[in-house]
């Protein structure tokens, strides 16, 4: 054999092999890709679903709300006001048990107003007529009757500019906060502060006994913690929650 | 398994026919036996990554090893036939290997250089 044969040989066979090999090593590189772009296009049908399930749970939620609600005003809410006009004329008709039965009659109002504004809390059509700062505002009433707590409000007034669905995601996400407060925190206060124009800054704080964030969590308690950040997701506002054992606890939600 | 079953068989032919001549069969199959192993498992995490594979410091490394094994393959399998009839074309031809070498190595060091930021990255979350 030639001496330019054999290098030509060498060389030749070399590269096509080498070409043979570069050709497998693309082919395997654009299937990954293809199988990444996949795989995301996957993760993201499944964010989508996710959300859309989320969403679909929140609306038939507000729906029963809405009902109940309705219930309490139109049915109950009608009930209580006729036994309390039963009561009036059982008074004007009985007047020495008319004494008697006036802590009865306090207590039967009290207990009109209440359901009056439990209805108004779990109904949130007025939520897109009068808006975020109108809902707190009577939420924190229907909480300062209840007498168990004090609930400080403070806003710059503004209207945060939110669709009807953000507005109640908010509401409710606001009312898990205080439920909690009441249940879990043994709070004496709670401060709320909402900021809105320039961004929007609502903050939940009470002087109750705190919780150990990282404890809570690990220690599979904190579902209500974990639903608070998926709402809060959904509803494209970040929560930051700063708490600890024996100082209270801030919950902010927030949207620049 | 294979390796392991070449490693016997070559050892057996340097006891038998003793070291004289370079032994092509044995080193042209078992270059053969890595391209067609690290294929393999290019193949299977190509199929089964769900990450950039290019980016993967085990992909990088056996793209090293099958391109240099692949490119040696007809200069090794020559290689008694060189240097018995020509030994400047096989010190002339001896430039693949090197070549192939450097190229391999350079891919070693960016799949180490891979792996360290990777490690880095797990340890800092």
């Amino acid at each position: 054999m030639l001496h330019n044969d054999i290098v030509l040989t060498v060389l030749v066979s070399t590269l096509l092999i080498l070409l043979l090999v570069a050709g497998v090593i693309i082919t395997m590189i654009l299937a990954n890709r293809r199988h990444v772009q996949q795989e995301v296009k996957m993760a993201q049908m499944q964010v989508e679903y996710e959300k859309e399930l989320r969403m679909v749970e929140n609306e038939v939620q507000e729906q029963v709300l809405t009902n109940v609600a309705r219930e309490l005003h139109d049915n109950i809410g009608q009930l209580l006001t006729l036994i309390r006009l039963q009561l009036e004329q059982e008074k004007l008709d009985n007047e020495d048990i008319a004494q008697k039965l006036t802590p009865v009659d306090s207590t039967l109002t009290e207990t009109i107003d209440q359901v009056r504004m439990l209805s108004h809390s779990l109904n949130t059509d007025y939520l897109e007529s009068q808006g975020l700062n109108y809902a707190i505002e009577k939420e924190v009433d229907r909480l300062s009757k209840l007498r168990k707590l004090k609930v400080h409000w403070d806003t710059n007034g503004i209207e945060p500019a939110f669709d009807k669905g953000k507005r109640i995601m908010i509401f409710r996400m606001l009312q898990e906060v205080l439920n909690n407060a009441l249940k879990h925190a043994t709070a004496k206060n709670i401060y709320i502060t909402m900021r809105a124009g320039e961004g929007f800054t609502l903050e939940i704080k009470d002087d109750g006994r705190g919780f150990d964030k990282e404890m809570v969590m690990s220690s599979g308690k904190g579902s209500g913690l974990n639903n608070l950040q998926k709402r809060a997701k959904l509803a494209e506002v970040s929560l930051h929650i700063t708490s600890a054992t024996g100082k209270g606890s801030i919950f902010t939600f927030s949207e620049s | 398994m294979g390796m392991i079953a070449l490693t016997i068989y070559w050892l057996l032919d340097v006891i038998v026919n003793g070291i004289v001549l370079f032994k092509n069969g044995i080193f042209v199959a078992i270059s053969l036996f890595y391209v067609v192993c690290f294929l393999t498992l290019l193949i299977s995490k190509s199929i089964f990554s769900q990450k950039k594979i290019y980016l993967q410091p085990l992909f990088i490394l056996a793209v090293a090893t099958i391109l240099y094994f692949a490119a040696i393959i007809p200069f090794f399998g020559l290689m008694n036939y060189l240097t018995t009839n020509d030994m400047s074309l096989a010190i002339k031809l001896f430039k693949i290997n090197i070549v192939a070498a450097i190229l391999r190595y350079g891919l070693v060091a960016i799949a180490f250089y891979l792996y360290g930021n990777q490690a880095k990255g797990v340890h800092v979350t």
